[in-house]
């Protein structure tokens, strides 16, 4: 800018920079030698505030302190255009002196952000009832404030041109694999997006296979889990204005662990373990059971159920299979519905959906009683997970399952758990095996994996899929 | 292909390409074979088998392949593949899937290998876990047929006869097809871990223990006659238990039996393709799925009982040939020519 | 294209289903058969349920006749235009005549089919077999259940063994022992079947000759195959007083001294008193006049019952394969089933009472 211009001519500019934003506070204050410019958003920093820091500098300008404009909140540097526009829009204060051609910052940003409050989605019984909200500052404030350690490094990027949003990845130096921060590092590094706009997105860039149904991140709101997760030497993704973080490398097993396991018991922690892989196989496996059983093998039910069984299923007019879906996509919709619903009529319909329907479907004959029970069973079953992404998958994958059963019963069942099964062999997270202890096998880890032990140690995660091999070497893919 | 083996994973691996389909076949024509003394004979054989795994473990540095030795294996190995998939196949015709194409069946089988040997080395390696569960259930189940044993079945002792000892020795070779993995894989094990000695002994005793317990239980509980009748023991043995919550606990095990033995066909192609790919560095990919579409349709000839029996039959004497007569010759040429 | 090819394969599997698909709606139950036989030809009687209203089964009966079994039942969907399904197959009645015929051939679909179960019940009958199909108002229950539940209670008690088709076929395979199954027979009202015994095979085929609950209650006893319940009632003489004593065999031990051509069957019963109004049973002098008494009785009974089945020849103890396992010589003397009917059986039992109740 020329230093020619005038005040007001400069201040014009500046608005003009920001396309004249009514929001936009550009305004003349005098200082010790001549006149600056004030330069901010009132709809994201606080007016009286800014007034009050002002004031603070001004003084220390009069008393002619060397390097007045340093203090904690504040700080000086040469003028850029975009210095100013990045600053204003991450709701700093600019202070543009033209004539030493410098620009003061005050970093005072004031956007709205909700109390920490438990996430929904992630309540547990005990443990800490703190939950991320939608500022990365907060959020990471909530993980220093559990780690006073000053080798918790915080480490942030700003990722897409129109959003230009800032993306913070945290983890414990000495406990971290460093070859792990890189791989986070060079992914983070190579997205290249127009628009950030959420985790998922991130998540879809930092995955190792995008079109597997299995998630490679646990995605938590939890400050707890987080901690507990770094502290096994993983690394946390966090991105501003979002109220969750992305956690890996995770193995399947760890999204079926809770921090109410710790908080708990050492029984009874394990026993609510055991209880959700169980539910894990209810969930995939039970309607695809019932349909093997009804088309290929109904002579394994003993004689008593055979005679109930029979009796549901004389009048279906379909098949098992169709019976199933017509049940399964009834419940996914009301389990849609019930999600987009205001809260005080949501139970109303889930009643009226649940059981109104449900029991009319049973009574019209288009479906048999047992397929209900079997369905709701799955349906509950599969919502033991406390993870929402690993809810989600356990829900898709029993579709498979009952195409298989319907088309060689047991045998479709039994081929589809080994297809499953190498599949899951197949993923990894960051390049490390997703199924772990499995691969590469070791029996005295599974202890880990069944039961909450009683103490709880830091265990590293495992980091190849060969047994013994050198970090990240071993195990090429053919 | 670069992998290391951990002595758990090595001795897994090698369980179940050996209890693989011959746990269901090996009773039946062993105990036909050897009559009454079955289970005698079977200690003998046993004591034979941990001779020949300490001959492996003494010599496994001398066992190297040749292109010409590599080629017999494979050719071996593509027999002892297609003579599984030809009997699991005739089985499920007969249990589950009469009207069924067969080589839909076969097919589905194969594709299981082919997903698992177009991955990484580690998964067909791994694939076993998940047979664990499976055999300690199976196990568990087979203990509710001791209320119905007859003990007295196994007396009079000692009344084999000379041809019967021949020819029970014979078909308990059944019980050692795939030792000659050992061979390949005992130079990947994790060299920190210790295999000679106990947990060889221990893995020895695994095995017999297992086949021992099934012979003993063929001979406990049929009747001589009875055993002539049925040709899978002890997927009758399941099938005649009653338990509460369920009934005809034989269809579950003829399909976890069928799980085992596709994992024992992944595992020997997984074997062929790595001893292949030794001398045969480029289009593994491809040579991968020749060797699966020759799985598909060898065995589509060999569907009948006859022709499965007859497999069954000859695959002694080919094992024999491959486990013990051509490792004896290489690991001698190598020892003489590396003084 | 591919994709539209895949997902429209997809669908018609959906519709179609599969080669081997079996829809548990299109088969009809069979829990219960009854088979006679006549100059060769079978007739078989089969018990059937049809789902009459949404949350009613009911159950008729349907004859056919055929030369297997196979056949009868295919005669049988002919005139009922159903599928019948043997797979949940629960009990089968043979009349006698059938039972003098080897039973493991004429049932052989039950094992040669991979669908059906071998944990089916077998009972013989006496008479016509087309009576003992039909619902009688004095059953109480369906024909199938009633005869269930009967052979459930009976083995419980001790006075039938509990055998299905598979324990049946390995004694009918097994040369060491004979077969015995239950025994129904008409009550002389003629409304309701009733338990009478067991029918005693010879060498694969019925002999002819029956027991009646209690002798085949010792039988049980004998080859050490008791149900949950074994109790033996008599009547004790004291003075010029007869008190009935009824005794629950807690535990006992068999010991059996095989010699040439001679047989000792040595128990020794452990017994809890279950009646006794005479009482006294702390008093040392009447627990051992009881415990001499009752070893009289049982040694008596037993012995008669090993009589009988001499003369059926049919040996349902299962000494031959004790027998045959070690003593050899004996063993090879000929056809086991004559040699057993010939030997001199000695049972002895050494009756003691471990438990006198909560009363003295």
């Amino acid at each position: 800018m020329d230093e020619v211009q005038s005040m007001d001519s400069l201040i014009l500019s500046i608005k003009n920079i920001f396309h004249n934003s009514t929001d936009l506070v550009v305004r003349e204050v005098s200082w010790k030698d001549g006149s600056a410019l004030v330069c901010f958003y009132n709809t994201i920093t606080e007016s009286g505030e800014v007034n009050r820091q002002i004031e603070i500098l001004r003084h220390r300008s009069i008393a002619d302190l060397p390097d007045w404009g340093n203090t904690a909140a504040s700080s000086v540097e040469a003028f850029s255009q975009s210095k100013l526009v990045e600053n204003v829009t991450n709701g700093f204060v600019a202070i543009f002196f033209p004539y030493p051609n410098l620009l003061l910052t005050i970093t005072m940003p004031s956007f709205e952000t909700r109390s920490t409050q438990e996430p929904s989605n992630e309540l547990v019984i005990r443990g800490k009832h703190e939950g991320f909200v939608e500022s990365v500052d907060k959020n990471i404030s909530l993980i220093r404030k559990s780690l006073g350690v000053p080798d918790l490094v915080v480490q942030d990027l700003r990722l897409g041109e129109d959003t230009n949003t800032k993306v913070t990845y945290v983890y414990i130096e000495s406990i971290a694999d460093p070859e792990v921060i890189k791989e986070v590092e060079t992914r983070l590094e190579h997205i290249h997006a127009s628009k950030i706009m959420g985790l998922g997105q991130i998540e879809d860039y930092l995955e190792d296979s995008v079109w597997t149904p299995f998630p490679q991140w646990l995605t938590t709101e939890r400050p707890d889990r987080v901690v507990a997760n770094i502290l096994e030497g993983k690394v946390a993704v966090f991105m501003n204005h979002s109220p969750a973080a992305l956690v890996a490398p995770v193995t399947f097993f760890s999204f079926y662990e809770s921090p109410d396991d710790f908080n708990g018991r050492v029984l009874v922690g394990s026993f609510f373990r055991l209880l959700r892989i169980i539910s894990f196989f209810i969930a995939v496996f039970l309607p695809a059971f019932y349909i093997a059983l009804t088309g290929f093998h109904p002579e394994i039910l003993p004689y008593e159920l055979s005679k109930k069984v029979k009796l549901a299923v004389e009048f279906i007019p379909y098949r098992p299979m169709v019976e199933a879906l017509i049940v399964e996509l009834f419940i996914e919709v009301i389990r849609e519905a019930t999600i987009r619903l205001p809260a005080p009529i949501g139970p109303t319909i889930g009643i009226v959906g649940g059981l109104v329907i449900g029991d009319a479907i049973v009574n019209a004959g288009l479906v048999s009683n047992l397929m209900v029970i079997v369905v709701a069973m799955t349906a509950i079953s599969s919502f033991v997970v406390p993870n929402v992404e690993m809810n989600t998958t356990v829900r898709i994958l029993r579709f498979p399952f009952m195409l298989a059963a319907s088309f060689f019963g047991f045998f479709g069942i039994a081929i589809g758990t080994l297809i499953l099964f190498i599949h899951m062999m197949n993923q990894s997270s960051l390049n490390q095996p997703y199924l772990s202890p499995v691969i590469p096998f070791d029996p005295s880890r599974f202890k880990n994996v069944f039961f909450r032990l009683p103490y709880f140690k830091s265990r590293k995660q495992q980091q190849t899929f060969t047994h013994g091999a050198p970090k990240q070497k071993g195990g090429g893919k053919t | 292909m670069k992998f290391m083996l951990s002595r758990n994973q090595f001795f897994l691996l090698l369980f179940i390409v050996q209890t693989g389909s011959s746990f269901f076949s090996f009773p039946a024509p062993f105990v036909n074979a050897a009559g009454r003394d079955a289970w005698l004979l079977f200690i003998v054989s046993a004591i034979f088998h941990y001779m020949l795994l300490l001959f492996y473990e003494r010599n496994y540095d001398y066992f190297t392949m040749g292109p010409f030795v590599s080629w017999l294996y494979k050719g071996y190995w593509l027999f002892v593949v297609i003579s599984y998939l030809a009997y699991v196949d005739y089985t499920l015709a007969v249990w589950g899937f009469p009207k069924t194409p067969q080589y839909i069946v076969i097919g589905i089988l194969v594709t299981v290998s082919l997903y698992a040997n177009l991955s990484r080395a580690e998964t067909a390696i791994n694939l076993p876990v998940l047979l664990i569960p499976l055999i300690l259930a199976f196990l568990g189940f087979l203990q509710f047929a001791w209320g119905d044993v007859i003990w007295t079945n196994i007396f009079p002792i000692g009344q084999i006869t000379g041809t019967e000892w021949w020819k029970g020795l014979l078909k308990g070779q059944t019980a050692f097809i795939g030792i000659e993995l050992y061979l390949v894989f005992r130079s990947r094990v994790d060299i920190k871990q210790n295999i000679k000695g106990l947990p060889l002994f221990v893995y020895q005793m695994t095995w017999f223990l297992f086949f021992f317990f099934s012979v003993l239980l063929t001979i406990w509980y049929f009747t001589p006659t009875g055993v002539k009748l049925v040709p899978e023991p002890l997927l009758f043995l399941l099938r005649t238990q009653e338990v509460t919550f369920i009934e005809r606990l034989d269809l579950f095990f003829l399909y976890i039996w069928t799980v085992w033995t596709i994992v024992t066909v992944t595992l020997v192609s997984f074997t062929a393709l790595y001893v292949h790919r030794q001398h045969a560095k480029e289009k593994q990919v491809r040579d991968t799925i020749i060797w699966h579409v020759l799985l598909v349709v060898l065995p589509l000839f060999f569907l009948k009982k006859e022709n499965v029996d007859y497999l069954n039959d000859l695959i002694i004497y080919v094992h024999l040939v491959f486990a013990i007569i051509i490792p004896v010759i290489v690991i001698f040429i190598n020892r003489r020519k590396r003084k | 294209m591919k994709k539209l090819a895949l997902i429209s394969i997809a669908c018609s599997f959906l519709l179609a289903g599969c080669w081997d698909e079996r829809l548990y709606k299109e088969f009809t139950i069979v829990p219960l058969v009854g088979y006679d036989r006549e100059e060769g030809e079978l007739t078989g009687y089969h018990t059937y349920t049809t789902v009459s209203a949404p949350d009613m089964l009911s159950y008729s009966t349907v004859v056919g006749k055929g030369a297997s079994v196979k056949e009868v039942g295919f005669d049988a969907n002919r005139k009922i235009g159903e599928t019948l399904d043997f797979s949940q197959l629960q009990v089968i009645l043979v009349s006698e005549e059938m039972a003098k015929s080897n039973l493991l051939e004429t049932f052989d679909v039950l094992f040669r089919e991979p669908h059906n179960r071998l944990s089916s019940k077998l009972a013989v009958v006496e008479g016509e077999i087309a009576s003992y199909m039909e619902k009688t108002e004095e059953m109480g229950l369906e024909a199938p259940d009633f005869y269930l539940k009967n052979l459930k209670t009976a083995a419980a008690h001790s006075i039938i063994p509990d055998i299905n088709v598979n324990e049946a076929s390995t004694r009918i395979n097994d040369k060491g022992i004979d077969l015995f199954l239950p025994y129904i027979k008409m009550s002389e009202s003629g409304e309701i079947p009733e338990l009478a015994g067991v029918a005693l095979f010879s060498n694969k085929v019925f002999s002819g000759h029956t027991l009646d609950d209690k002798e085949s209650l010792i039988v049980n006893i004998l080859a050490k195959q008791p149900g949950k319940f074994t109790v033996f009632s008599y009547e004790w003489k004291q003075g010029n007083k007869t008190y009935p004593i009824t005794v629950e065999i807690a535990r006992y031990t068999k010991k059996w001294n095989i010699h040439d051509n001679q047989i000792d069957a040595n128990y020794k019963v452990k017994l809890s008193v279950e009646e006794f109004a005479h009482n006294h049973l702390n008093d040392e002098k009447t627990v051992k006049e009881l415990e001499q008494f009752l070893s009289k009785e049982m040694t008596k009974d037993f012995n008669k019952v090993i009589k009988k089945l001499q003369e059926a020849k049919s040996d349902a103890v299962g000494f031959g394969r004790t027998v045959r396992a070690f003593h050899p010589h004996l063993w090879n003397e000929g056809k086991w089933q004559d040699t057993f009917a010939e030997l001199d059986i000695e049972v002895k039992v050494k009756a003691k009472i471990a438990h006198s109740g909560i009363l003295n």
